[in-house]
């Protein structure tokens, strides 16, 4: 290591994230000239490597850690409950932590906004909620709009299946989920108006055996293109390959899982968006308490295209991924009507993507098949 | 189709066997259970093996059977001598067993069971082929049963029929049945009994069955061999015999005990009394069918009766252990309803068989266990609920040391306790104090002489201070010992009541076989 | 008997005491405590009875039958709170309205335990003294014991199965009403995490001694909290946590196995 202090920063950082080994620099006398690790502690509610919801953060948690300068905890199969807090206080107490992602959206009141009250010196940053002027300062929330990316999905869906039958299975009928489902279909019928989407609620956010279950159902229907909203589409997909149909992903890329039959999916980008965040707290800058994006800022991503994805699709999902990129494309764009015929949103009504009411959905889409409740 | 080789000195693969134990003999610890024992079964005969409960009967058909390895005597099978050392073997002579419950797996079909009994079944099982050698088999057999109903949709009659055509189905020539019937309706006993009688007569098969019930002897067998107390009784052509002479045989011509001193005459006062009762058994069958008796104070009835007649249910109604179907009990003229109250308030108590089982909880202690009966009363518990565990301890000190129980204190668990000591403990607790109604049953199943002696003066000294006792018991000098009055219990029914002067051995014997 | 359906009680129980809660926004706050502990105790004790009374009068296993009645209770539950008792304004997670800040149970001074553990503490006495020091308990034991014995001396088998049953959901209940009132300030999906699971755990360790429960109990919770540190530190997955249980479940079966057996651990005699 005698030959590490000749070196300039910032080869040392690139070099020792090569290593993996930042950690073990938090504790070496760089003196001034080496601004101290900040340590950043990521929390999730299940297991990091659930080809879902946990991985696509600890994904972001990884990017992190490869940047150098960061000390990352992490805490798997924390539960919505008074353990969250503990273990929060555990990593800010004992570990220093002074950037807190607990990434669950349960985990944010009562239990971030306590925490938050209690130790104001400490940044936390959480996924999903909805901070209000109300919350303490020091805390946040981040999310994004990832019904861009399922949009997309869905015209690719549209152009693929044969039978124009799509199927979606999602954990339970909330404003988030709906707005996934209604953005698929809405893509899906802009590549050919006659698809339908049938949906089927499971309950809850990890069921896997209904999960299964579902998708062979979907499949005896006529389906041949499945997407859902679940924590972990894991079992979806290789359900879907083994019966020979079409997937498209859901919060991380899973092509490894259905090598055949996965055309494309809707992900996070939170490699990109923790380090910027990491980077600002590091910095000692002010980070937004609510930070929105879509396409535009990075926030979310699409998976490369499978085999299956005929040119037309890829033209027509492309075209419409680089309007929304540069923010000039309204996916829900009135007049748009629910399932049961009713207008929701008025001929002449934009709602973008930061319009209030598309957080408090409770609709579906013409063209989707099932109930709320 | 079963794997042995064939011995040139073996019986014939086929038809009726004959079989022979002479000089048999088993000991359990101190227990001579068979002693001496000879049973000669003709080839095509129907043979029946008679006994009081503990005759031996089951020993001696365990040692041909080759579950028990016999201390003296030898086997022989088709007149050649079998060394029988494991059940295996039995079975590749030809010898059969069919148990008094079902052995079949109630979720398979017919055609599963009896394949899946096969010693030499392949890996791969072809069904086709196994059903048309089933089918080809059943052409072959006096009665069958539906193949490919599952056994649990079978009617009892039908199970045991396809018990035996299992046997059969696995060429076995000598089967041994051990109460067969006591599961069956006697129309359903008559026709599976009836249908062996008549492959003995064929000569495809001979028959040994264990029985208590005189009428199946008459009716079926050509043969009896009696056993009594683990030694050779007597044997014959039924055809020769009368019910006499086969009770005669199976008590013998017994010492009785006289019966043991007792103070003062029953009073006039009914304490227990009994009316048309009936009681179902665990699996809802009729156990007790419409009994009428009556005890009255200073009162021991003795009840004999060969065990699974319906005593037990009778003992756990009366106990409060077990609901009544219908008829009624009193006590002392009122109605019995199996409450704490009602059982308070006429002193009744029990001794039960099995008291670990019966009347004590295994893992709570012996100071508690002594304390179930008043332990919601003074001085147990203050005020009617808080309980007070010093007086458990000296209560139960005083029992332990009047009633001589062996344990570490009055705070070790019961279960720990010895069978012997247990029964001491619950003893103390049911007749420590005033009694004026006690049921007892099978009370010194299992223990030692000194502790038997104990247990009936016990007893005896409850009567002679007024208590009425209902006294339930498969042991004949017990009862003969205590009774002042003995009836007999055969399949629900009191089929034999009289006082004790009067009462003869041989008629008791009889009327326990059911004649 | 054994009852392992303790969650479905305290999911019941938590869901019944924010109802309750939604009821009366202006009471007093001791008011509407008491009133929410009453009601997730009454709806824990006939969740539980349910399973008391099915064994009772249909002969029902109560340890199968409590365990399937935990699916039915969070059925139940998720459709409460999805649907009737839905705050509208939950949008992303299903949730009955808060029952106020006023309302929450708060934490122990000087420390930041919440108040459940003081009505845990309470109810494994008053538990241990309701089994150990009155007659019901000891009725109860005898019952619970061996029903042969328990109807040869004339106790009323049924009731005492069913008070058992009812008092033994009332303490799960409770146990939902504290999440509630001291965590959570509403119902939600976050309550149905196995805490009714983890407590059949408990209770096996503590050898079914209330007394017992107490240590166990934090033991069980030390070690379950240790889950974070080992994760942070030692980088070992979440299992770990479910390891270290599951070595002290196979000590304690192994021990009761080889009670007495094993020469070498023999007392010698003096």
């Amino acid at each position: 290591m005698t030959s590490a202090f000749k070196l300039s920063r910032r080869v040392l950082l690139q070099g020792s994230a090569a290593l993996g080994a930042t950690t073990l620099l938090a504790g070496l006398p760089f003196g001034s000239a080496q601004a101290k690790d900040i340590a950043v502690g990521f929390i999730y509610v299940g297991p990091r490597d659930d080809f879902g919801y946990n991985q696509a953060h600890a994904q972001g948690a990884a990017a992190l850690k490869k940047l150098g300068g960061f000390k990352v905890l992490e805490e798997e199969n924390v539960p919505e409950t008074v353990a969250v807090e503990k273990t929060m206080e555990s990593m800010i107490n004992l570990d220093g932590a002074a950037l807190v992602f607990p990434t669950s959206f349960g985990y944010y009141n009562p239990h971030m906004v306590k925490l938050a009250k209690k130790y104001d010196k400490v940044r936390f940053l959480h996924c999903g909620g909805l901070w209000s002027d109300k919350d303490p300062a020091n805390a946040g929330s981040y999310f994004g709009y990832i019904d861009e990316a399922q949009y997309l999905s869905g015209i690719v869906a549209g152009y693929t299946s044969k039978t124009g039958k799509l199927g979606f299975i999602a954990a339970k009928p909330i404003p988030q989920v709906l707005r996934n489902i209604n953005a698929f279909t809405l893509g899906a019928r802009l590549a050919n108006p006659n698809v339908t989407t049938q949906v089927i609620f499971t309950g809850d956010w990890s069921m896997p055996v209904k999960e299964a279950e579902a998708t062979n159902g979907l499949i005896n229907q006529g389906v041949d293109v499945v997407t859902c909203h679940v924590d972990s589409p894991k079992v979806i997909a290789e359900t879907a390959e083994k019966r020979g149909i079409m997937v498209c992903g859901y919060h991380v890329d899973q092509s490894k899982l259905a090598p055949k039959g996965y055309l494309t999916g809707a992900e996070w980008n939170w490699e990109a968006l923790y380090p910027k965040l990491a980077k600002s707290a590091q910095g000692g800058e002010k980070i937004p308490n609510l930070v929105r994006g879509g396409l535009k800022e990075g926030v979310v991503k699409t998976s490369a295209y499978g085999p299956l994805v005929e040119e037309k699709a890829r033209k027509h999902a492309d075209d419409i991924k680089a309007k929304l990129t540069a923010g000039s494309y309204v996916i829900f764009k009135g007049p748009i009507k629910d399932n049961k015929g009713g207008t929701v949103i008025a001929a002449g009504t934009d709602r973008g993507q930061t319009d209030i009411e598309l957080e408090k959905m409770n609709y579906l889409v013409e063209g989707v098949l099932g109930a709320i409740a | 189709m079963v794997m042995f080789v064939p011995d040139p000195a073996a019986p014939p693969a086929t038809g009726a066997v004959s079989l022979e134990a002479l000089g048999m003999g088993k000991q359990f610890g101190a227990l001579k259970a068979l002693d001496d024992v000879t049973l000669k079964v003709e080839a095509g005969s129907f043979h029946a093996l008679l006994g009081e409960n503990g005759a031996g009967k089951s020993t001696l058909v365990k040692c041909i059977m080759g579950y028990y390895t016999p201390d003296q005597g030898q086997v022989m099978v088709g007149n050649h001598e079998q060394p029988i050392s494991s059940p295996r073997m039995a079975h590749n002579l030809g010898l059969g067993m069919v148990y008094q419950h079902f052995t079949l797996v109630p979720d398979m079909t017919v055609a599963e069971n009896l394949v899946l009994a096969r010693t030499d079944l392949p890996a791969v099982i072809d069904w086709k082929a196994e059903h048309a050698g089933l089918e080809a088999f059943f052409a072959t057999m006096p009665f069958r049963v539906p193949l490919d109903r599952k056994v649990s949709a079978l009617a009892a009659g039908e199970k045991q029929k396809t018990e035996i055509l299992k046997q059969l189905y696995l060429k076995r020539r000598f089967l041994i049945l051990d109460e067969p019937t006591s599961v069956l309706t006697p129309a359903e006993a008559d026709e599976v009994l009836g249908l062996l009688r008549d492959m003995t007569k064929a000569g495809q098969l001979t028959v040994l069955t264990i029985t208590h019930k005189f009428r199946e002897v008459f009716a079926f067998a050509d043969n009896v061999t009696v056993l009594r107390r683990g030694k050779f009784a007597g044997s014959g052509k039924v055809a020769d015999l009368t019910a006499d002479d086969m009770a005669k045989m199976m008590m013998g011509e017994q010492k009785l005990p006289d019966p043991a001193p007792r103070t003062g005459v029953p009073g006039e006062a009914t304490r227990l009394a009994i009316q048309t009762l009936n009681v179902s058994d665990d699996a809802g069958n009729p156990a007790v069918k419409g009994i009428s008796l009556q005890v009255r104070a200073g009162e021991i009835l003795g009840i004999a009766g060969v065990s699974g007649n319906g005593q037990r249910e009778l003992v756990e109604a009366i106990a409060g252990q077990r609901d009544i179907k219908d008829g009624a009990i009193s006590l002392h003229g009122q109605s019995f309803d199996g409450s704490r109250k009602a059982m308070k308030q006429h002193k009744l108590s029990c001794l039960p068989e099995e008291p670990l089982r019966n009347a004590c909880v295994a893992k709570m202690s012996v100071a508690e266990n002594l304390a179930f009966r008043r332990f919601d009363e003074e001085p147990f518990a203050a005020g009617g609920w808080w309980l007070k565990p010093g007086a458990f301890k000296e209560a139960a000190r005083q029992i332990i040391a009047r009633y001589r129980v062996k344990t570490p204190g009055p705070e070790a668990a019961i279960g720990q306790l010895s069978g012997g000591n247990v029964q001491r403990a619950v003893l103390g607790r049911e007749i420590g104090g005033e009694v004026n109604v006690l049921v007892a049953a099978n009370p010194c199943f299992g223990l030692d002489f000194a502790a038997v002696a104990d247990i009936h003066g016990q007893i005896m000294a409850a009567r002679n201070r007024g208590a009425a006792v209902l006294l339930v018991s498969e042991d004949l000098d017990e009862l003969f010992e205590l009774s002042d009055r003995i009836a007999v219990m055969f399949s629900g029914r009191i089929v034999y009541e009289d006082a004790i002067g009067n009462a003869d051995l041989t008629v008791i014997g009889r009327h326990m076989a059911g004649h | 008997m054994v009852v392992i359906g303790g969650e479905g009680a305290l999911v019941l129980g938590g869901l019944a005491a924010s109802a309750i809660a939604m009821t009366m926004p202006s009471a007093a706050p001791l008011v509407v405590q008491i009133a929410m502990a009453v009601a997730a105790m009454i709806a824990g004790a006939a969740w539980i009875a349910l399973a008391g009374g099915l064994r009772h009068w249909r002969g029902v296993n109560e340890t199968i039958s409590s365990l399937l009645l935990v699916y039915i209770a969070i059925a139940v539950f998720n459709h409460l709170v999805e649907g009737l008792l839905r705050d509208p304004a939950s949008l992303n997670k299903p949730s009955t309205p808060n029952i106020g800040d006023a309302n929450m149970l708060g934490t122990i001074p000087g420390t930041d335990i919440h108040w459940g553990l003081a009505y845990g503490i309470i109810a494994c006495v008053l538990a241990y003294i309701l089994i150990y020091r009155t007659t019901f308990g000891f009725g109860m034991r005898v019952a619970g014991g061996n029903v042969k014995a328990a109807r040869m001396v004339g106790l009323p088998v049924g009731r005492l199965v069913l008070v058992a049953c009812g008092l033994a959901g009332a303490s799960a209940g409770l146990a939902g009403m504290v999440e509630v009132a001291a965590v959570h300030g509403k119902a939600n999906a976050s309550l149905i995490v196995g805490y009714g699971y983890t407590g059949i755990l408990v209770a096996f360790l503590a050898r079914h001694n209330p007394l017992a429960i107490i240590p166990v109990a934090i033991q069980l919770g030390g070690i379950g909290a240790s889950g974070g540190l080992l994760q942070r530190r030692l980088g070992l997955p979440d299992a770990t946590v479910l390891v270290l249980q599951g070595l002290i479940f196979i000590a304690i079966l192994t021990s009761e196995v080889l009670y007495g057996r094993l020469p070498w651990l023999k007392r010698r005699p003096a």
